[in-house]
């Protein structure tokens, strides 16, 4: 044991160091844990800026209040008067920011910024009083920003002849395809190349046009623009976030591989009509090794010029229509309120498109005070195109009693795709205006005529979303036409009708064929009967006459035609057709052939011959009559 | 022989022409109780009270009254209670009946937008919906009752042009009365696959909307049977059935389930057009 005593102390002191390391660690985590009592005052810093601070009447400037403040929260920033600058736009923004320290301290950092785009109404030096901000209940005071506004010179002086247009530099880029695609191929550079393009040669004004700037490269290195290409006569918006590694891709030029990456696409809105020029970038590239060391060496690639054609929006369009695709909205927080009181009428225009020189007019309306509006526009990218959303807040001061109507915007929209030109228009709000004593003094001259029923004795709040009716013909309910069986019988009539007439158009021919056959049997009989006379007469000449023209008239009756003018051999054919037994058909040839040679023999005289001759010409009219009989069965 | 014929042919006109009056015949009855709950409703609504003004066009509903500008004032009470389902159900009854009126067409389309506004304020994504086929959208803004009697406008054409076709002698009346019958066989077809459309003779089931705020869509007819998904108000669908209490539904999406029935309502129920 004793042995061991020497290593002992060493250790416990090691331990005890241990210790006193741990509780340290503890102490200085736990005191970071505690939360702050002692609260800081919030640091306020109020800035106002003009840009330019020297501007012509009739120019316009930017004019910028900011609040920023550390450690507290802003109640609100009390505006200074703007008189002698008309507000063309106003927008505002309050970012936010929180920090997480130790001890538990959350440090807040708040600011406004409230930009007015101004317009200088009269010369002279412009006083614009200092804003104000109140920071946690505290008040605190910006400085006041002078503006000098001087006369405008355009009015004084003669005016200024145009300038000759400047000559072409040579147009487009000869690598440019016909539709604004640049063919890598014509670039083609063994390490790297730039390429633009855009998406289309000709828009409308106002139209979006996408420009894109892509890097062809097989080298390592860094990308910097020394120039940016030439945009003027174009709004743009950028359509990729700069600051984000762009997406890589591979793509054979020249049967060489490389990796493309769009740099830059940027929504490009023309501005003005005519052939614009769009000039080429300029890209400086620092070379370095595959270990990002750098080679020394740098490369400049140069981009195409473009062009587009920017056509004029059509005849049938207002030159101040939007262009592209929007909705239009309007609502107010509350229609009714009391004199001196506020409302807020917000109208929401959002699309696809660009909105950021559009500034929504309200005209003067008589009872009530519209203060300058709030501008609040946002930009998103949806599939490529830009979609502009502009939320303008009107402060809407009522002055006197009433039930004044906000009128409805009307806007002018031309859709490129379409090329249909359309107008968008807000509803009209009917607003309930009382005076201290609860009376609404309505605006618009009572109507004498007006029934308690009338819409216009309802309160404004019906006019949301369309006015009640009040009045009703009280419709029972009932099956429509087409569900009643009536109507299947009335559609039922038609074909019965057609058939019937149908059938009434087959029974009349069967009746008219009925009647013929029963004329054409008379017509055999009337001729039997008349030979029965000849025999008594004993003219013999006649009594065979009578029975071939009997004989012929039943064949008639048969056939449906003369026989007459048949040859033997053409009625023994036809009634072969017709289904006569061969040997009545033989018969009644023989009978034919008979009588023609009767008629001028002696030996046919006899009385004998002649009765003989008559039996015979009963008999086979007797079976031709059978056998019609039975055909008509 | 003749003459029987013609007078035949006259007589089936008349007759046709007669069945068609007798449809459009609209009995309007409005007795004074009706007119006393009219009157109930409407002094609700000028007072504000819209619960009170929707009970009383309850009432109305179920003494048999189907009039477009009851259903309209009921919807835009419905609206006023925030009840946007039960307003674009008696929106879509109120244009069924007067498929001309602007006004309806405009309200419905506005409390459709407000519809989306407040599932997209909610983040609740786009209503469901099931779109109109081609041929209802295109015979929407014609009557059940024009359509019928174009129907059998076309059809008498039709057949009259047919007839004098097979009776006729002349060529170029022959070909006038071949190209008439053609084209007014397929406007007859046309009419008549229209009335169909709007009957619902070809959908498999029932046009209906969610009213309550939201609702579970269940595998079975049952409270206890598993949830699949919810269904919030204004969405769209069709009843294809009806078993204990529940209606079994088809989502434009083609998912199935049931909801219970006091959830949604029927667009188009029977004998109240």
């Amino acid at each position: 044991m004793k042995g061991s005593t020497p290593t002992a102390a060493p250790r416990a002191q090691e331990k005890r160091r241990q210790a006193v390391s741990l509780i340290g660690i503890v102490l200085l985590l736990f005191g970071a844990l505690i939360p702050s009592t002692a609260s800081a005052n919030p640091q306020v810093e109020i800035q106002s800026v003009a840009r330019p601070d020297r501007v012509v009447v009739g120019q316009r400037l930017t004019f910028e209040i900011r609040v920023d403040v550390a450690g507290g929260r802003i109640d609100r920033v009390e505006l200074p008067s703007l008189d002698g600058f008309t507000i063309l736009g106003h927008q505002k923004s309050s970012p936010v920011r929180f920090q997480f320290g130790l001890r538990g301290r959350s440090n807040v950092e708040a600011s406004e910024i409230h930009t007015f785009t101004l317009r200088a109404d009269r010369a002279g030096t412009m006083r614009i009083a200092a804003p104000k901000a109140v920071v946690e209940g505290a008040h605190y005071e910006g400085t006041p920003v002078e503006i000098e506004v001087a006369p405008d010179p355009s009015r004084a002086a003669p005016p200024i002849m145009p300038s000759p247009t400047a000559p072409s530099d040579g147009g487009a880029d000869a690598t440019r395809g016909p539709t604004g695609i640049t063919d890598p191929d014509a670039l083609f550079d063994a390490r790297v190349f730039l390429r633009t393009t855009i998406d289309r040669d000709e828009v409308f004004i106002g139209d979006q046009l996408t420009y894109t700037i892509e890097l062809y490269t097989r080298v390592n290195g860094s990308p910097r623009f020394s120039t940016e290409p030439g945009l003027d006569g174009f709004w743009l918006h950028e359509l990729i976030d700069i600051d984000q590694p762009t997406e890589e891709r591979r793509e054979i030029v020249r049967g060489v591989p490389f990796r493309v990456y769009t740099l830059r696409r940027i929504a490009a809105f023309p501005l003005r009509t005519g052939e614009l020029s769009i000039e080429p970038p300029t890209l400086q590239m620092s070379l370095s090794s595959a270990f990002g060391l750098s080679r020394g060496e740098t490369l400049e690639r140069r981009g195409q010029k473009l062009s587009v054609r920017v056509k004029p929006l059509p005849d049938r369009v207002p030159s101040d229509a939007l262009v592209g695709e929007f909705t239009l909205r309007a609502q107010v927080d509350r229609e009714r309120i009391k004199v001196g009181e506020a409302l807020t009428y917000t109208v929401i225009l959002e699309g696809r498109g660009n909105l950021s020189d559009l500034d929504l007019p309200l005209p003067d309306l008589p009872g009530l005070r519209v203060l300058a509006p709030e501008r609040n526009l946002t930009l998103t990218r949806r599939g490529g195109k830009v979609h502009s959303r502009l939320e303008t807040r009107f402060l809407i001061i009522a002055e006197e009693p009433g039930q004044p109507l906000l009128p409805a915007l009307r806007l002018p929209v031309f859709n490129p795709e379409t090329e249909r030109f359309d107008s968008l228009t807000t509803r009209t709000i009917q607003l309930d205006i009382r005076d201290e004593s609860g009376a609404s003094v309505p605006s618009a001259p009572p109507q004498s005529a007006s029934s308690p029923d009338s819409p216009e004795s309802i309160s404004p709040e019906a006019a949301r979303l369309g006015s009640f009716r009040l009045r009703s013909d009280l419709r029972m309910s009932r099956r429509s036409f087409p569900e009643q069986p009536l109507f299947l019988v009335a559609l039922a009539i038609p074909p019965l009708a057609f058939a019937g007439a149908l059938f009434g158009r087959w029974w009349r021919r069967r009746r008219g064929e009925e009647r013929e056959l029963r004329a054409r049997q008379r017509r055999h009989e009337q001729l039997l009967a008349l030979a029965r006379e000849r025999r008594k007469g004993s003219d013999a000449a006649g009594l065979y006459a009578a029975i071939g023209a009997a004989i012929h008239a039943a064949l008639d009756g048969i056939l449906g035609e003369n026989t007459r003018g048949m040859t033997r051999r053409e009625l023994d054919d036809a009634l072969r057709e017709r289904g006569l037994p061969s040997d009545l058909i033989s018969r009644l040839i023989e009978e034919l052939e008979g009588l023609d040679f009767a008629r001028f023999s002696q030996s046919s005289t006899a009385e004998d011959e002649m009765d003989r001759a008559l039996s015979r010409a009963e008999s086979l009219l007797d079976r031709i009559d059978d056998f019609k009989q039975r055909g008509s069965q | 022989m003749r003459a029987a014929a013609r007078s035949f042919r006259v007589v089936a006109l008349f007759a046709v022409l007669g069945s068609i009056g007798l449809g459009f015949a609209r009995p309007t009855s409005a007795d004074a109780g009706l007119r006393a709950i009219e009157q109930r409703a409407h002094q609700a609504i000028r007072a504000g009270d819209y619960e009170s003004a929707i009970a009383a066009f309850e009432d109305l509903e179920r003494a048999g009254v189907a009039d477009p500008n009851i259903y309209y004032d009921r919807a835009l009470a419905h609206l006023r209670l925030n009840e946007l389902g039960k307003a674009i159900v008696w929106l879509e009854r109120a244009r069924f009946l007067a498929p001309f009126d602007a006004e309806i067409q405009s309200a419905l389309a506005q409390t459709t937008s407000l519809l989306r506004e407040e599932r997209e304020n909610e983040n609740h994504g786009e209503p469901l919906y099931s779109p109109e086929s081609f041929l209802t959208s295109t015979t929407a803004l014609i009557g059940k009752d024009l359509l019928g009697a174009l129907a059998l406008f076309f059809e008498l054409v039709c057949f009259i042009s047919v007839f004098l076709l097979i009776s006729s002698q002349n060529e170029r009346l022959r070909i006038a009365l071949g190209l008439v019958s053609s084209f007014s066989f397929i406007l007859f077809l046309a009419m008549l696959v229209g009335i169909g459309a709007r009957l619902e003779w070809f959908s498999e089931g029932n046009r209906a909307v969610l009213v309550a705020k939201e609702a579970v869509l269940r595998a079975g007819p049952d409270e206890a049977a598993e949830g699949r998904r919810i269904i919030r108000e204004g969405d769209r669908f069709l009843v294809i059935g009806e078993r204990r209490g529940f209606y079994e539904v088809r989502l434009p999406d083609a998912d199935r389930g049931f909801l219970e029935r006091d959830s949604l309502l029927i667009l188009r129920p029977k004998r109240t057009d």
